[in-house]
């Protein structure tokens, strides 16, 4: 098992507790994908930006300790 | 044909009269309205060359054929003209109610020449055009012009003004309307105020013809139902443009004191959720807008009361992390500032922020400003945002703009702009396509002018790697296109991107097309109104060119290009403009000097 960060913004907050503010340390198992994480959550990953520490991932990139994984429904910016 | 009125007002201010044009209906289609009609006028009228703050420029508000239409967002105008702090050519944008009252009046364009010998305002009601002094009006401030000029005209009228920075000849000067809302960037306030044109008057009974009526109510509905649910827990509903600095800080490319590095630490005081917990009254929005991303907030902090609307994702960039201020109540407050004296949130920020640096330096001393301008100091932001408006003290250095200020002390370095306008908040250094936009745009370091964030940074209609330079050329080449179309056509980006071009990178006009031929009858098809937008994105080319810019000033401050970033996923990158530079100009069938070739100019009929 490993921790990870998990940062979900703007709309998604609301999928954690309100406590969290849209933040949360979770343990998950060595080969798991920041996708994998999101769809258990329920989040549309189709209309979902997913970043891994700051960048885009690979597909099929699998987390490590510590890990940054940042989430936020596709729209337009600013 | 519909859409268009085909009806141009110009309006000569040195002589107090004003005429009617008919427009062609063959150069209506083939300059698609708005944007892409300007700068045909701008173009034919006048010397690219002369001073922007003669009456020799010419000052254009321009519609577009979507403008009033049935269409969601149809909503928006653009101001054209040369601008005075960049010396090149500005169309700058802006939404509200006044463009649709606008339309009202049965023209399309108003086109400004001259100078008042006095202060004026123009009152269009349907054809008749009255120029009435604004002695009384000169030096108030946006929100009681706006009201005083309601008063003495229709009370159901529309106001687009300047504010006490446009008087002033303050180079970062917006043209506010309907109080609040502001065609911000370029200094076009400051052309306004040449021109002794305090503001504009509109109301009108034309209605806007549509080819077909019912297919384009049938359309704009269902897309304003898809939009309208859509939004309703859409980021931008909640949290308006404040949802991004989480997103740019994340990613490392959010403008933090002057652009030295691209990650704030008071990023949580200054975002989204800060703002709805702390100032939000509630969302509004524009003209027949289902987005609904506008702030109304008031801040009752003692020292910063006020209300109004915003601050926008770029007025938290440029007046917060940009001046390293992480105090949202002093944000607000000078946001509000802005909108009072009439000032562009972004270009007054990052001059601000570029002083704070090079007083942090020891370049520009203390006894030159008056005292301290250190990074973090909320209360000096405000202080300087409100000198800059009135051109008091240091302020009438800072009304010059960030070029100005740091050539003058030898050091232009220090000015993070490009053509000398003001970045908006995103770091090229990590959002690359956005480096080559900053450098090649027709209006300077613009995010409206071919905004490649929406697929760099929020994935819209899809996410790209923003730390590639591949492909990058072809798209800048691209977007810069798609965004001539949508700035010509009157709807607002933030629809346009997502809702009328088809779902795949390389934007591609789909729906847009149906809505401008069941609007105007046109018979466009994807392919001519894509060579439409590239005829008019050429001729502003060219409009530069006969300006003097050359390749050598496509380029950004040699901290984006030497200077890597050195924290967060962007560390280590710099923009690699020299390689990206010539495809660009490949991919747009320019030649090595950035000049549009002639068998480019035939293809798009323009020579």
């Amino acid at each position: 098992m490993m921790k990870i960060q998990l940062k979900l913004i703007a709309s998604y907050r609301d999928f954690l507790p309100p406590e969290n503010g849209g933040r949360t340390e979770i343990e998950i198992p060595a080969g798991t994908t920041a996708v994998a994480i999101l769809q258990d959550l329920g989040i549309p990953i189709d209309e979902t930006v997913i970043l891994v520490n700051g960048r885009t991932p690979d597909p099929d990139e699998t987390l490590q300790e510590g890990s940054v994984v940042f989430a936020f429904q596709a729209t337009a910016g600013g | 044909m519909n859409g268009w009125h085909r009806k141009v007002l110009r309006v000569d201010l040195t002589n107090q009269t004003h005429t009617i044009e008919t427009v062609d209906p063959q150069f209506a289609k083939d300059y698609i309205g708005g944007r892409g009609w300007a700068i045909k006028y701008l173009t034919e009228g006048m010397d690219p060359k002369i001073d922007a703050l003669s009456p020799e420029n010419i000052l254009i508000f321009a519609t577009g054929p979507l403008t009033g239409s049935p269409a969601p967002t149809g909503n928006r105008y653009m101001v054209i003209t040369k601008s005075p702090l960049t010396g090149v050519l500005t169309n700058s944008n802006a939404g509200g109610d006044f463009p649709t009252w606008m339309k009202r009046t049965g023209f399309d364009l108003f086109i400004f020449e001259g100078r008042a010998k006095e202060p004026v305002y123009l009152w269009i009601y349907d054809d008749q055009v009255e120029i009435r002094s604004a002695a009384h009006i000169w030096g108030k401030q946006v929100p009681a012009s706006t009201a005083i000029m309601l008063a003495e005209t229709h009370p159901k009228a529309k106001v687009a003004c300047i504010g006490p920075a446009g008087e002033r000849l303050v180079k970062v000067a917006a043209i506010m309307n309907d109080k609040d809302r502001a065609a911000a960037r370029s200094g076009v306030g400051a052309v306004m105020g040449s021109k002794n044109l305090k503001g504009v008057v509109v109301n009108g009974t034309h209605k806007i013809g549509m080819a077909d009526l019912e297919g384009m109510k049938s359309l704009s509905l269902l897309m304003q139902r898809e939009v309208g649910e859509a939004s309703k827990k859409s980021n931008l509903r909640i949290y308006g443009t404040p949802y991004v600095p989480d997103v740019t800080n994340e990613m490392g490319i959010f403008p933090t004191r002057n652009f030295q590095t691209g990650r704030f630490e008071g990023v949580d005081k200054i975002n989204g959720p800060a703002l709805n917990a702390n100032f939000l009254i509630r969302p509004g929005a524009c003209y027949r807008c289902p987005i609904v991303c506008n702030r109304i907030t008031k801040v009752e902090t003692p020292g910063y009361e006020g209300e109004g609307e915003g601050p926008e994702y770029e007025s938290i960039g440029a007046l917060g992390g940009a001046c390293g201020v992480d105090n949202l109540a002093a944000i607000t407050k000078a946001n509000y500032l802005c909108n009072e004296l009439g000032l562009d949130t972004i270009s007054v920020g990052m001059t601000i922020a570029c002083a704070m640096e090079m007083y942090e330096e020891g370049i520009i001393p203390e006894s030159a400003i008056g005292q301290s301008l250190k990074f973090g100091d909320a209360d000096a932001m405000l202080t300087f945002v409100k000198k800059t408006g009135l051109r008091e003290g240091f302020g009438d250095k800072l009304a010059e703009g960030s070029y100005a200020l740091a050539e003058s002390y030898g050091r232009p370095e220090f000015s993070i702009s490009a053509k000398k306008l003001e970045f908006p908040g995103y770091d090229p250094r990590g959002s690359k396509g956005m480096g080559l936009l900053y450098a090649t745009s027709n209006i300077g370091a613009s995010h409206m002018a071919g905004d490649l964030a929406y697929v760099e940074v929020f994935g819209t209609p899809k996410k790209i790697d923003p730390l590639t330079i591949e492909n990058k050329p072809e798209l800048i080449a691209r977007y810069e296109d798609a965004f001539a179309l949508i700035d010509s056509s009157g709807l607002c980006v933030f629809l346009a991107v997502r809702y009328v071009f088809d779902d795949d990178v390389m934007l591609w006009p789909t729906r847009l097309t149906e809505l401008m031929n069941l609007t105007t009858g046109a018979g466009y098809t994807p392919e001519t109104l894509m060579k439409a937008a590239e005829r008019v994105y050429n001729l502003e080319r060219l409009f530069l060119v006969e300006a003097g810019i050359t390749t050598e000033n496509d380029t950004l401050p040699p901290r984006m290009l030497q200077e890597p970033l050195t924290e967060g996923p962007a560390a280590g990158h710099t923009v690699e403009l020299d390689e990206m530079l010539p495809l660009f100009y490949k991919a747009r069938g320019w030649d090595e000097q950035g000049v549009p070739t002639q068998e480019k100019l035939k293809e798009l009929d323009l020579a």
